[in-house]
């Protein structure tokens, strides 16, 4: 099979495979829509913070608190909420190192935590990794920007009931997505010692634990790595 | 700030946060097997697990972890969490967790138990 052929299948595969992603992005991004449109932000502010934004906790916190962000704190508030990117996103640079520069750049903006998760997890097989994160973030992307569209022109939330079965598909999607993620047992430690740590962190540091639990359990880790090599050898 | 501003800043620390890594680690030819990605792969599993507990939970229980345990709908939620990673390990699959889990979820939340 030509390398045209098996990036259009990577594609598509990347396309279908982010349709629980899609679901769940529909009912989150069709309220943060409806949220816009309450706090006085127009179809294309809502739609335009969506496509460049991308991140549906700034987003939500942009628009309930737009009244009262000054710079600053809006800077901050983007570092700390959105900190994990510079992670996933060194992860990709590593496994991308083959695509120019220019089309990285461009393709940077598709990145989420969805997207990665997805990619991360069919880095090591044997299709196009780049052509299928391209077909995971241009699907979740696209479906992001018209749920927020329909969520700003009918202006209304899901039912409670229903929001929260909804809420119950990401977080179960990630967990069996991590179960098969590359890099084996210390990939699951990690993510079951993330888990764990984020309340205990969280309580005493607030929202220091998006830098702290992940640099942490990674420091941890290593360290655990470089001793069992050690004894091996 | 108007909304204009507001989106444009975000817009742009988002992007860099995004893009920076991509230039930086272009620079660096690092192994797979280097101890930086190693640490970089962690630390990328570990934010997995935050994203699930937050997405589950929210910020709610922070100042009082305990406090999970005697809320129904926690224990509920992460008994399915439990139950999705379980049969994930066992099927060698992502989409039969998801579908069974979801319909267990969905019929708890029928029968009032959440």
């Amino acid at each position: 099979m030509n390398a045209q052929r098996v990036a259009r299948k990577s594609f598509l595969q990347g396309c279908r495979d982010s349709l629980p992603v899609c679901l769940t992005f529909l009912f989150l991004f069709s309220s943060i829509g409806a949220l816009a449109s309450k706090a006085g932000f127009s179809l294309l502010q809502a739609t335009a913070m969506t496509l460049t934004v991308h991140a549906a906790p700034l987003q939500a916190l942009i628009v309930q608190q737009s009244d009262t962000l000054g710079v600053a704190a809006l800077l901050v508030a983007t570092v700390l909420v959105n900190f994990r990117f510079v992670i996933m996103s060194s992860v990709l640079a590593e496994q991308f190192q083959h695509i120019s520069l220019g089309r990285s750049l461009l393709s940077a903006q598709l990145l989420s935590i969805s997207t990665f998760t997805l990619s991360n997890r069919c880095s090591t097989g044997p299709g196009d990794a780049y052509a299928y994160y391209l077909g995971c973030g241009i699907t979740t992307l696209g479906c992001a920007i018209a749920a927020t569209a329909a969520g700003h022109l009918i202006g209304a939330s899901p039912s409670a009931q229903l929001a929260q079965l909804v809420a119950i598909i990401l977080p179960v999607h990630f967990t069996a997505l991590a179960c098969h993620a590359a890099g084996g047992n210390r990939a699951l430690q990690a993510t079951v010692a993330g888990f764990v740590l984020t309340p205990l962190i969280g309580g005493p540091l607030g929202s220091l634990h998006v830098l702290v639990v992940p640099l942490g359990i990674a420091a941890l880790l290593c360290a655990m790595d470089a001793r069992s090599q050690g004894d091996a050898s | 700030m108007n909304g204009w501003t507001l989106i444009g800043t975000a817009a742009a620390a988002s992007y860099l946060m995004r893009s920076i890594p991509l230039l930086v680690f272009r620079r660096l030819s690092l192994r797979r097997d280097s101890p930086a990605i190693r640490f970089l792969q962690h630390a990328a599993s570990a934010v997995m697990g935050s994203v699930i507990y937050l997405a589950l939970f929210g910020e709610a229980f922070f100042a009082r972890p305990a406090a999970h345990l005697q809320d129904t709908d926690g224990l509920l939620k992460l008994a399915i969490v439990m139950f999705a990673g379980a049969l994930a390990l066992w099927r060698r699959s992502v989409f039969i967790p998801l579908i069974a889990c979801t319909a267990l979820y969905a019929a708890a939340l029928l029968l009032g138990a959440g």
